[in-house]
């Protein structure tokens, strides 16, 4: 499993109000509580926030569930931990 | 917040949701501490059925819910949830209403708007950038930009003061912050300075506005954001849906507009007492000796003169001034009276309270004697014991710590939340003095056996006059501040009282009040329709300064003789109750006014059927012929 999908879970349900424990990677997030384009501008905030990654808006748009934003927040912690070059 | 102070956060709010009878007083200043905006916005979401008493100590500030609009050229859903969470901190229940988006003129000018029929208490008007700047604006026509600008911004400002004019609604702008990407895209440095001009003349006549015209006020939001962390807007969430502000600048915004809603219902603190020792000065005056203590113009001691400073211009601006310490009398005296480097003396205080009595005691007695409510006060000091000690047995008063490096006195003691008024007047400088009249005529009450001894000795003259150009902005500020003797709850705002004062078919009159100790000031006011047949008395409000002598007896009095003298036949008068009004309710009763029907007609009698009001203690003199009115 991903490293952010340990935490991910909890911080979905704190902005969908979905409980946390019925949240898996496979989780659709059109399936949860209360999805809609406020509620995903309030997660990738949330998500920012708690990894201090910046992610790609338009590809945060395509991401359909838990499981691939976690994968997400990961590829962008490694790039930032990588020093360039 | 860390990942577990949120969810600690949370949780209390869910236990709240979970049991519709439980309670967490310490919620609310939680949430006032709380600086991250993502968190505030899903704990205000959380708790938009809440009210503010199962969320704060201290009795409810006001019983009816705070209508307010928020009406946004921009996606500002954001900003909702944050209002909410610092309005129920302040101990107002809110009621929001969202105005669609982009539609901030028609919802002001058209009549028959959503946002008219809201009926808002308060307006929020917000603007970004693209509200005042056209999208295709040519950077080598900064004279032709500037002149768009200006009309724009003009617009705006009629646009919302006629909304406060027609409304009654205290409406509240606020200067536009110029996006990052605007400024850059002038590459000229000249070019750039005349950008920045002409943006500032802009919010410069949003600000001025927000000076002169009446229900009007305007928040300096490009100001507070210099204190604010990151950009004022990310451009990916202004591109997908037209949220031009982050969430930062939205919380930077809410805190503005909530600390507007404590001014506009005279939430704003109304005194502040002191201790001394490591507070208004370092050191320990008892220890150290009164040549000992630190102030001055070095480190520390030029923080506690600069603390003395802002506490000397709040007292200008008319918060009372007292202190409050375990310390021998003459130390104090020597100190307020002589020491050099004193910034405030004896006389700024109306109170100097240096003995070794508990200091909530000492507090909740001076409260008495300046018949002010608890929830007037705010109470600094270093010391943990004694904030824990006023805080619990004293939980209306807002309590300051004066913990920590002392260079950060000063910006704990100014927090904009805890002052909030909506402008001050000329009374304001004088309050100090007045309240200390007040004190030595509580003293001088004690002296007496009987009340009625006690007010002939006084001998209480009562004014009244129509309301003028220079008594307006004082009455105007009373009714925001007065909870007590307040016949409906309502503040009718400076539109309001201005146009029924201009009318033939209404009175706006003026109290004042003066006896052995002094002249009180305007102390009160009455708001009046004048029909032919009837006398309709729409609201009254009295200082609670001047409660318990029977000043409201004697405005009722001179309202039916104005009635009388106008040929009416009736005197109608309305009251409704809001949970705080109780001093007020027994004035109609009692006068032999009766409700015609039901608990929502109004007061009323035949003005022949009424005998003399004015008590025996008291002389009426009206200032004008009646025919002024």
């Amino acid at each position: 499993m991903s490293d952010a999908m340990t935490t991910l879970p909890g911080l979905v349900a704190r902005v969908t109000r979905h409980p946390a424990d019925e949240i898996t990677a496979d989780s659709p997030f059109t399936g949860l509580g209360r999805w809609g384009s406020l509620v995903a501008v309030r997660l990738l905030a949330t998500v920012e926030q708690a990894y201090g990654v910046r992610l790609d808006l338009r590809h945060y748009l395509t991401i359909r569930t838990v499981g691939e934003l976690a994968a997400e927040i990961d590829r962008r912690l490694e790039t930032r931990a990588t020093p360039a070059g | 917040m860390t990942g577990t102070g949120a969810d600690a956060l949370l949780a209390r709010v869910d236990a709240l949701l979970a049991d519709p009878a439980a309670t967490d007083p310490g919620l609310g200043d939680e949430l006032a501490r709380c600086d991250d905006p993502l968190l505030l916005c899903e704990a205000g979401l959380l708790l938009a059925d809440v009210t503010a008493d199962r969320v704060r100590r201290g009795t409810p500030r006001r019983t009816t819910p705070l209508r307010i609009a928020v009406a946004a050229t921009f996606t500002a859903d954001g900003v909702e949830p944050l209002l909410r969470t610092g309005l129920l901190a302040a101990g107002l229940d809110p009621e929001i209403h969202l105005c669609p988006y982009d539609r901030l003129g028609d919802q002001l000018t058209d009549p028959a708007s959503e946002l008219t029929a809201f009926r808002p208490d308060i307006t929020l008007c917000l603007q970004d950038s693209t509200a005042l700047l056209p999208t295709d604006w040519d950077p080598t026509d900064l004279d032709g930009v500037r002149a768009i600008l200006l009309e724009r911004a003009a617009a705006t400002v009629d646009a919302a003061a006629a909304f406060a004019a027609r409304t009654g609604s205290a409406v509240l702008l606020h200067t536009v912050p110029l996006p990052r990407p605007d400024r850059d895209t002038v590459i000229g440095h000249r070019s750039r300075a005349a950008l920045g001009r002409i943006w500032r003349e802009t919010n410069t006549l949003l600000l001025r506005a927000g000076e002169e015209h009446d229900g009007l006020y305007t928040a300096d939001l490009e100001a507070v954001l210099a204190d604010t962390p990151g950009p004022v807007r990310d451009e990916r969430r202004y591109r997908y849906g037209r949220m031009a502000w982050t969430p930062h600048t939205e919380l930077a915004y809410a805190r503005e507009a909530s600390a507007f809603a404590r001014a506009v219902t005279g939430l704003g603190r109304k005194v502040l007492v002191l201790d001394l020792d490591n507070t208004l000065w370092g050191g320990v005056v008892g220890d150290d000796g009164p040549t000992g203590i630190e102030l001055g113009t070095l480190y520390p001691g030029d923080c506690y003169t600069d603390l003395q400073r802002r506490a000397l211009a709040l007292r200008r601006q008319g918060v009372l001034l007292a202190v409050c310490s375990k310390n021998d009398a003459g130390p104090v005296d020597e100190v307020l009276s002589g020491h050099p480097d004193m910034v405030l003396r004896p006389d700024d205080f109306v109170a100097v309270l240096a003995d070794w009595q508990p200091k909530d005691t000492r507090i909740a007695a001076l409260a008495e004697e300046l018949a002010l409510g608890l929830d007037a006060f705010a109470f600094a000091d270093d010391s943990a014991f004694e904030c824990g000690l006023v805080g619990g047995a004293l939980p209306q008063v807002d309590v300051v710590h004066l913990d920590g490096d002392p260079a950060g006195h000063s910006s704990k003691v100014l927090d904009p939340a805890r002052w909030a008024q909506l402008g001050t007047t000329a009374t304001d400088t004088e309050r100090t003095a007045l309240y200390r009249r007040r004190r030595d005529r509580h003293r001088f009450g004690a002296a007496h056996s009987s009340a009625e001894e006690y007010l002939t000795g006084l001998g209480i003259r009562v004014h009244i006059r129509p309301v003028d150009p220079f008594t307006l902005p004082r009455l105007v500020q009373l009714a925001s501040r007065t909870n007590q003797f307040n016949m409906t709850g309502t503040a009718h705002g400076e539109a309001v009282t201005r146009r029924m004062a201009d009318s033939p078919d209404h009175a706006v009159l003026t109290v004042e009040v003066t006896d052995r100790f002094g002249a009180e000031g305007v102390v009160g006011g009455v708001w009046a329709d004048r029909g032919p047949e009837s006398w309709r008395v729409r609201n009254m409000v009295l200082s609670c300064r001047v409660l318990s002598r029977g000043v409201e007896r004697a405005v009722l009095q001179h309202v039916t003789d104005l009635a009388r003298a106008a040929g009416a036949t009736f005197v109608e008068a309305d009251f409704t109750p809001t949970g705080r009004n109780g001093p007020a309710a027994r004035l109609y009763p009692e006068a032999g006014l009766a409700r015609a029907h039901g608990d929502d007609a109004p007061y009323r009698a035949r003005l022949d059927a009424l005998g003399p009001l004015t008590p025996d203690w008291i002389a009426l003199t009206p200032k004008e012929a009646l025919d002024h009115v």
